[in-house]
């Protein structure tokens, strides 16, 4: 059977794209579920604060604990960006492969 | 036979078992802050919940040297660290304080919840690899 490798990239390309469009959503979501997570704690903080519920030290030291949950997060969009990478990468071996097995067979 | 074996593999495998640790730890953890924040002025001494602190940070432990010993999981194991150093320095400022104000409660929860957020958005996403 012939190999076209033209018609097994194009094909190894549309599998890429829908396995990213597919998993994109999750990446999405979750980024944005961290910046409004986020956005209320600080609210949250800055309001004790200002009614005096919050001592200036403790609220300090808990805005710089701030970074360090940002530092996860990011830690936690990285796991997501390689589960998307992955995917992406090993559909378009399964084109790959059965290309491969197609073009093989007769021998 | 040859490309079969040589699928990409960036992240460790997923275990549905360890998720159910981590909820069930998240749990934990926000139960003790809304014990201590329901409880009166005499029960929110740091002996009250010692025991309660003791515990979590054993699940948090148990959890980090599950992921330590998993292969291409260091994004989590750093999640995971981060989670239990701020547990640690929460749990030393009660004990230095022995008591919490609620407004303080109530912070020292909302920020560890957002550090087992990662830790779980983690592991779920291991359950979306194909």
């Amino acid at each position: 059977m012939k190999f076209d490798i033209d018609e097994v990239l194009t094909n190894m390309l549309s599998a890429v794209k829908k396995s990213l469009k597919t998993d994109w959503p999750f990446a999405k979501e979750t980024a944005n579920n961290f910046f409004q997570s986020r956005k209320e704690r600080l609210d949250l903080l800055t309001s004790l604060r200002l009614s005096n519920q919050l001592s200036e030290e403790f609220y300090e030291s808990r805005i710089l604990d701030e970074k360090k949950i940002l530092i996860s997060e990011l830690h936690a969009l990285a796991i997501i960006s390689k589960v998307l990478a992955q995917n992406a990468a090993n559909a378009a071996f399964d084109i790959l492969e059965k290309a491969l097995k197609a073009a093989l067979s007769p021998l | 036979m040859l490309l079969a074996s040589c699928r990409v593999s960036l992240v460790p495998a997923y275990d549905a078992a360890l998720q159910t640790q981590i909820e069930n730890a998240a749990k934990a953890t926000d139960m003790l802050y809304l014990k201590m924040m329901d409880a009166s002025m005499n029960d929110k001494e740091y002996a009250t919940y010692a025991q309660d602190y003791l515990n979590i940070e054993g699940e948090i432990n148990a959890i980090l040297l599950k992921n330590e010993i998993r292969p291409k999981s260091e994004d989590i194991v750093a999640s995971i660290k981060i989670l239990k150093d701020y547990f640690i320095k929460a749990k030393e400022d009660h004990v230095k304080r022995n008591v919490l104000s609620n407004a303080e409660a109530l912070i020292y929860n909302e920020q560890l919840k957002a550090l087992w957020k990662p830790v779980l958005i983690e592991e779920m996403a291991l359950s979306k690899v194909r």
